[in-house]
């Protein structure tokens, strides 16, 4: 029976978490606590920004692309990648933490601040002389060694009682919902889509109805029940 | 000066709306949110446009998609799943009205009288109540949902366990059952065809089966308003206050304002009492207005009503404002079958079981975005990865956790084949769990905003008891109905029911109203809300009850202060899709 297996810890010290990711940790903290009034960049404009968010949709829904390859968990087909979602999940988080995170000439908005974080975390995951063909250090794991990035972020006791825990726990499931959703495919608020979305080719999908030959009658042909 | 502001035209505000509109008040009916006039036209139904839970327009938003959600803090894992606009919740609910647990009621004498959270029962019986819910179930109306292939798997997995039929609205004993739904029965082409040419309205009435209640019912297309199937409020209760007027004799069209968002309740201390006398809101376009009633009804839900309270420094003297929140600590059930099983379409809930004492199991049919996110929303880490130090077991399924990376992907491929259930706890209320005000966030153009205490970790004893009862149910459920494997996510908080965060009660020690929706500690306010429940309700769906407990609110409020009788036992209602209102709101141009 498969169990989530006790990575806890991660074979990480506090210390050398602390060291290495103690920017971001302090930009995103001071970032929901604070407004400001500087300039703010979209997320999704950044491009550190959008590879590790578009390395965090692989590690959710593995496909063939480049970012599956490099994390060593690929799968025949388009997955989260493919599907084209990393602006939305990157303006996503931008809302989800929906105060911008002061930077030194310009506020920078949530995504980044996540990117970072990833970014920061990953290094220290990262094996001595390993390739590197990304510049975002957490698109450059093995997918196990992503698994672990995440693990040491849910884990991480100092963001306990504070907006960081959410944070942390909710990255996976948003770039799920992304890596599934047509995200990467409509057209502003219509229906139109200018392809069909790869979650939906992964889960056979039919998309948008009006409705089913699915009725299949009353349960025992009891079409209403007492008080 | 109006006779009566409500706050909310969501599941709660919208029948308090309706029903003193029907009585001839002057209602004023205020929403934060969207309108929601020409929703065939306005709505795509696509999960990232309408159910991305950070963007999506079914949240808790301004009407313009282009400016960002109303922020909420949450120092843990959890979500809130609500929505700001005309309709509220119930614009995504899937119409479940289930009858609450008649032990979560005060009086209750049943030999499992025990089993329920008996510090914190409505301070009236069962019985009290049950001349409302029939006057909810009649007006909506609510019907016994007719199958889709999934919920024929499931009776035939009850029926290899053994498990009672129930055939009444009252919960008795435990048992499976189709479900009581705010649907419109299907009729006429509906439900028999995917050919959208076919089925229009009137060829077409009722549920057409396309499987997104969760993306906002249009079905069945160019029905009028209050024809479309699933009888959210903005199908229901608001096209009918909106034209009280055309169809009632003496009867009042509610105003009504949207896109304005109430910051303040208005209040003076009037022999040492506050006394509300207004509200102050603030509109899409950033004026602030103050309106006068002689009642103010607080129907923002179970996390901006507490919000309100306090951001108009109304009295909180037992500190119960906003605490006492319950959820039924979700958890999600998923079992792979050798066979499709419609998944994904048909009403998004068909079928349901429920066990007195712990709670209810139920299915939920969705689409893969929602799908992906409930097999990732676990407070457990990742299977195959790591863990994040939960305690709690598989319950009898074979795998527990987020699924992620290929065992998530896996799963998805099978999406056509699998059955998910939803487990609705019976949860004890913990002044712990609450809505208190934000420590990081800094306040929006709306005040302070509300920050989301509640710990998935330390429920009661009682509460893990009926949790982990109910997902061994589930769990044999699956396997009876054909689930070839179960898989458990262990949901971290996913707040899909909250409630009873100024809860009623019957020690002013530890409620916030009364029986009837009055504040205790102010004059002139009532709320009528989910936020007023009591306690869980036992575990069902709660949005009937808060809906009986709202009729029960606007009755008394039109004995009590304008000098009317109260009508629920002596009358019978107007259903929804009465001719008459369909002519009243074809006439209105709704």
């Amino acid at each position: 029976m498969p169990q989530p297996s006790d990575h806890r810890h991660a074979n990480v010290s506090r210390r050398h978490f602390l060291r290495t990711s103690a920017t971001g940790v302090l930009g995103l903290s001071l970032g929901v606590a604070l407004s400001s009034t500087a300039a703010t960049t979209a997320s999704a404009a950044l491009p550190f920004t959008t590879e590790a968010l578009t390395g965090l949709l692989a590690y959710a829904v593995p496909g063939d692309d480049r970012y599956s390859r490099q994390q060593q968990l690929t799968a025949g087909s388009p997955g989260g990648v493919g599907g084209g979602g990393t602006p939305t999940l990157a303006r996503m988080l931008d809302e989800a933490i929906n105060v911008p995170v002061p930077g030194p000439d310009r506020d920078l908005p949530g995504g980044v601040a996540v990117a970072t974080l990833l970014d920061l975390t990953a290094i220290q995951f990262l094996p001595f002389g390993a390739a590197q063909p990304f510049r975002s250090a957490f698109c450059n794991l093995t997918w196990k060694r992503k698994a672990r990035v995440l693990s040491a972020l849910e884990n991480q006791r100092s963001f306990a009682g504070t907006p960081l825990a959410w944070m942390a726990s909710e990255l996976p499931l948003l770039a799920a919902f992304v890596a599934f959703s047509e995200a990467g495919s409509r057209v502003g608020h219509t229906t139109t889509l200018t392809r069909r979305p790869a979650g939906w080719d992964i889960t056979g999908w039919q998309g948008l109805r009006d409705g089913a030959p699915e009725r299949r009658g009353y349960y025992r042909g009891r079409s209403a029940v007492s008080a | 000066m109006h006779d009566v502001i409500v706050i909310g035209a969501g599941g709660g505000g919208g029948v308090v709306a309706k029903e003193l509109s029907e009585r001839g008040l002057d209602v004023l009916l205020l929403e934060g949110g969207a309108r929601h006039l020409r929703p065939q036209d306005e709505w795509t139904r696509l999960d990232d446009d309408t159910a991305n839970p950070i963007l999506g327009r079914f949240g808790t938003r301004p009407a313009d998609l282009e400016r960002s959600p109303w922020g909420r803090e949450y120092p843990q894992p959890g979500w809130v799943w609500q929505i700001a606009g005309v309709g509220g919740t119930t614009l995504h609910y899937f119409g479940n009205s289930p009858r609450p647990m008649p032990g979560a009621f005060a009086g209750y004498d049943g030999a499992d009288r025990d089993a329920y959270d008996t510090a914190h029962l409505f301070p009236f019986s069962y019985d009290e109540l049950r001349p409302y819910l029939e006057w909810v179930e009649a007006t909506l109306p609510v019907h016994t949902q007719e199958m889709s292939r999934k919920d024929e798997m499931l009776f035939a997995g009850a029926e290899r366990l053994g498990w009672h039929h129930q055939t009444t609205k009252d919960t008795l004993r435990a048992g499976y059952r189709p479900q009581e739904n705010a649907i419109l029965p299907a009729s006429g082409t509906a439900g028999t065809t995917a050919d959208a040419s076919k089925i229009q309205y009137p060829d077409a009435q009722g549920c057409t089966f396309c499987g997104l209640c969760f993306q906002g019912c249009v079905e069945p297309r160019k029905a009028p308003r209050n024809l479309a199937a699933r009888r959210s409020v903005d199908n229901s209760y608001i096209p009918m206050a909106l034209t009280a007027d055309r169809w009632k004799p003496g009867g009042r069209a509610v105003r009504l304002i949207a896109g304005a968002y109430v910051t303040q309740v208005l209040h003076r201390n009037v022999k040492g009492r506050a006394t509300a006398y207004g509200v102050r809101y603030r509109t899409a376009k950033g004026a602030t207005v103050d309106v006068e009633a002689k009642i103010v009804v607080m129907s923002g839900g179970a996390v901006e009503t507490p919000r309100l309270w306090r951001n108009s420094h109304l009295p909180n003297p037992n500190d119960w404002v906003g605490r006492g929140m319950t959820d039924h600590a979700l958890d999600w059930l998923t079992g792979v079958l050798p066979q499709e099983t419609g998944n994904g379409v048909g009403p998004n809930s068909g079928s349901r079981a429920d066990f007195p004492g712990y709670g209810s199991i139920q299915p939920v049919s969705v689409t893969p975005p929602l799908q992906a996110y409930g097999l990732a929303f676990s407070d457990g880490g990742t299977v195959g990865a790591y863990s994040t130090g939960s305690t709690v077991g598989n319950g009898g399924a074979d795998s527990v956790g987020r699924l992620m990376g290929r065992e998530l992907r896996s799963m998805q491929e099978q999406h056509p084949r699998l059955i998910s259930l939803v487990t609705l706890v019976d949860d004890d209320v913990q002044a712990t769990n609450r809505v208190a005000r934000a420590k990081l966030l800094p306040p929006d153009e709306h005040g302070p905003v509300p920050r989301i205490e509640i710990n998935g970790r330390k429920r009661t004893p009682r509460t893990v008891r009926n949790r982990e009862f109910l997902v061994r149910r589930a769990v044999e459920w699956l396997r009876a109905a054909g689930a070839t494997s179960v898989h458990r996510t262990n949901f971290a908080p996913l707040m899909l029911h909250v409630h009873s965060t100024m809860r009623m009660g019957t020690e002013a020690a530890n409620s916030v109203v009364d029986g009837y929706g009055l504040a205790r500690f102010a004059d002139g306010i009532y709320v009528a809300d989910n936020s007023a429940l009591a306690n869980a309700i036992g575990g069902p769906n709660p949005t009937l009850t808060t809906q009986a407990v709202a009729t029960r609110t606007a009755e008394r409020i039109f004995t009590e202060h304008f000098g009317g009788s109260p009508w629920v036992r002596s009358e019978s209602p107007v259903c929804s899709i009465d001719p008459s209102v369909t002519e009243a709101v074809v006439a209105a141009g709704l």
